[in-house]
């Protein structure tokens, strides 16, 4: 008798704790249905997370390794997408170099949302706070970000904490933006005056009442910006001012690939065609939140 | 309408100090001492003599609180002095003289062509909504902001410059070298405004006055052309010009491709060098560009739309 009941409370809470799971099971099928290119887009990001992480076991070769009587091999049962200048393998190396833009990405991506976010916060709740803090990121939105990017790693040198710097400072005054208008929006609503009206803090305010309610717009953004990363992160590659040789990154390999266009066009297509789907990715669900979030407002124009 | 203008030029006065004061601090945080780095363009020599640094930094004012440096250095940009090219030896403002007409002809024209292909497929899509073009403008306007310029660029030079031969891959002798790179740029350009055209027509269409005009028995081709197209037409413009301005700078990578000898290509050689009198002279005159740029984009609009004039004033 003891031994069942344990079994089944075992039982019970195992369905419990997997209970969210089934749940999104359940929905996602109907949002298949639904909303196919959300589904297309979770489907790409998901395997680029998973080549990202089990790049030593999916990649046929060691990236770095060179093999020079193997140089500018065409597509082949041994090297998939062939070999580059130095006959290292051209397919490893993407994978790999997924692992680096994409780690680069992510972490610039939740920098660029912390700072965006507090600075947000803080303008939209003391008003004192705001001319000052919206006349700064006035200042940040009149430069190009690139350029900023650009201007950064061209003084201080590219580097892998560089680059993540360079492409953090002009970044963060757009979720600043978004969070301080719907701050604004959500302050003199009745849940946070009746948390005040209760004797909470500023702070606790700000983080359990405020900061809840806002995250939904700024996470659209930042799946937006996590692709908008990717095309940075591969341009500075591109321009020989991103993360240096040897270490394998997207933009990189397409820059060392472009002498040998005509002879090897797939050690740049194929490093191009990686980025593309990263971003075609983030865009298609960031659209498509977007959309089921806010139907009448068109996708992606931010 | 004189008083919004003068009211908008003034608030830019502090955007336009703070752009100062970010400029100038990028000579602050590069490694070196700034008079040495000027030195060495004026002097053409890798160790000036430290005579010439003591004077240079005097001259300079280094050995002053940084407000003191700053405003010596406010002085002298104010003058037309944006220091000397390392690389080059000639000076940054001849140098940015230069680059910035080819930038100009590059991004009008890369405007140009966005303009011709996103405004009439955005109306199209606009007034067929959930059409079959309404569907693939979506589908296209998605595939092309996924596309990196510089991937267009190469794809571009693939088929056009090294199969078919009809175009030169890179250089700037003429206008044809512009093609190329001007389409690359306006790929991703039209993307966004082809749907920000769509969505705004689709808003217009709903109104009153849209309503009223069809009910006064004008042809469809009339109301959309006289009446909805003026109204819908703000947001396209206003994007656009702020793309204007992006493009300036957002054509470095394009540029460094194609090596038309632009402001991009400038600021990314002068960045590659560590050439920091140039970079600092490229990264304010984009932001000038930019701010002025809004500028107009507010005035134009405030002249196009009288609807929002009892707010702005």
């Amino acid at each position: 008798m003891h031994g069942i009941q344990e079994e089944e409370w075992i039982m019970n809470s195992l369905y419990q704790a997997f209970d969210p799971i089934f749940g999104i099971l359940h929905t996602s099928r109907g949002m298949v249905r639904k909303r196919p290119l959300l589904m297309i887009g979770l489907a790409i990001l998901t395997l680029m997370c998973l080549i990202a992480i089990f790049a030593p076991f999916i990649a046929p070769h060691d990236p770095n390794e060179q093999s020079l009587k193997d140089r500018f091999k065409g597509p082949c049962l041994e090297y998939p997408l062939g070999t580059d200048q130095f006959g290292r393998c051209v397919m490893s190396r993407i994978i790999y170099g997924s692992q680096t833009s994409l780690a680069v990405a992510v972490i610039t991506t939740i920098i660029v949302v912390g700072i965006g976010l507090t600075v947000g916060l803080y303008a939209g709740y003391y008003r004192k706070l705001d001319g000052l803090l919206m006349r700064f990121t006035d200042i940040m939105l009149a430069f190009p970000s690139m350029v900023i990017t650009l201007a950064l790693v061209g003084i201080l040198g590219p580097s892998v904490p560089t680059i993540i710097m360079a492409l953090a400072i002009p970044g963060w005054a757009k979720y600043a933006r978004v969070a301080r208008a719907t701050t604004l929006s959500l302050k003199n609503r009745g849940f946070v005056e009746s948390a005040r009206a209760l004797g909470a803090k500023d702070r606790y305010i700000i983080f359990h009442h405020i900061l809840p309610n806002s995250l939904a717009p700024i996470m659209e953004i930042a799946t937006l910006g996590l692709g908008g990363k990717i095309i940075s992160i591969a341009g500075l590659g591109f321009l020989g001012l991103g993360i240096q040789p040897p270490t394998p990154e997207w933009g990189t390999i397409m820059n060392q690939g472009l002498p040998y266009l005509a002879k090897a066009p797939l050690i740049t297509l194929s490093a191009g065609a990686m980025i593309i789907l990263f971003v075609l990715s983030t865009n298609l669900i960031g659209s498509e939140v977007r959309e089921v979030m806010d139907p009448k407002s068109d996708s992606m124009v931010i | 309408m004189w008083s919004f203008i003068v009211m908008r030029i003034l608030q830019t006065i502090p955007v336009l100090i703070g752009i100062s004061f970010v400029v100038f601090a990028l000579l602050l945080f590069s490694p070196g001492d700034p008079a040495v780095i000027n030195l060495r363009a004026i002097l053409n020599s890798e160790h000036p003599p430290q005579e010439a640094i003591a004077a240079m930094r005097i001259e300079m004012n280094l050995d002053k609180p940084w407000y003191i440096q700053y405003g010596s250095w406010l002085c002298r940009v104010l003058s037309g002095d944006l220091g000397y090219s390392y690389q080059s030896r000639r000076s940054t403002v001849e140098e940015i003289g230069r680059a910035f007409p080819v930038t100009l002809i590059l991004s009008t024209l890369a405007m140009g062509i966005s303009c011709i292909f996103a405004i009439p497929l955005g109306i199209l899509a606009g007034v067929r909504q959930n059409s079959l073009i309404d569907h693939l403008t979506r589908v296209l306007s998605i595939i092309g902001l996924s596309i990196p310029d510089f991937f267009i660029g190469i794809l571009g030079i693939m088929c056009f410059s090294i199969y078919l031969n009809w175009l030169p891959v890179a250089g700037y002798e003429g206008f044809e070298y512009l093609i190329l790179p001007a389409f690359a740029l306006a790929v991703g350009m039209s993307a966004i405004s082809m749907r920000l055209m769509r969505t705004s027509m689709a808003e217009v269409l709903e109104e009153e006055y849209i309503r009223t005009a069809i009910a006064k028995g004008l042809s469809r081709y009339q109301v959309i052309t006289r009446h909805a197209l003026k109204n819908a037409m703000i947001p396209v413009i206003t994007y656009m010009g702020t793309q204007y301005g992006w493009l300036f700078g957002g054509a470095m990578i394009i540029e460094s491709l194609f090596a038309i000898p632009g402001l991009g290509r400038l600021m990314v050689e002068s960045a590659s060098t560590r050439d920091i009198m140039v970079l600092q002279g490229c990264v304010l005159v984009f932001a000038l560009v930019f701010v002025f740029i809004n500028l107009g984009i507010d005035i134009v609009q405030y002249a196009w739309d009288p609807r929002g004039r009892v707010d702005n004033e």
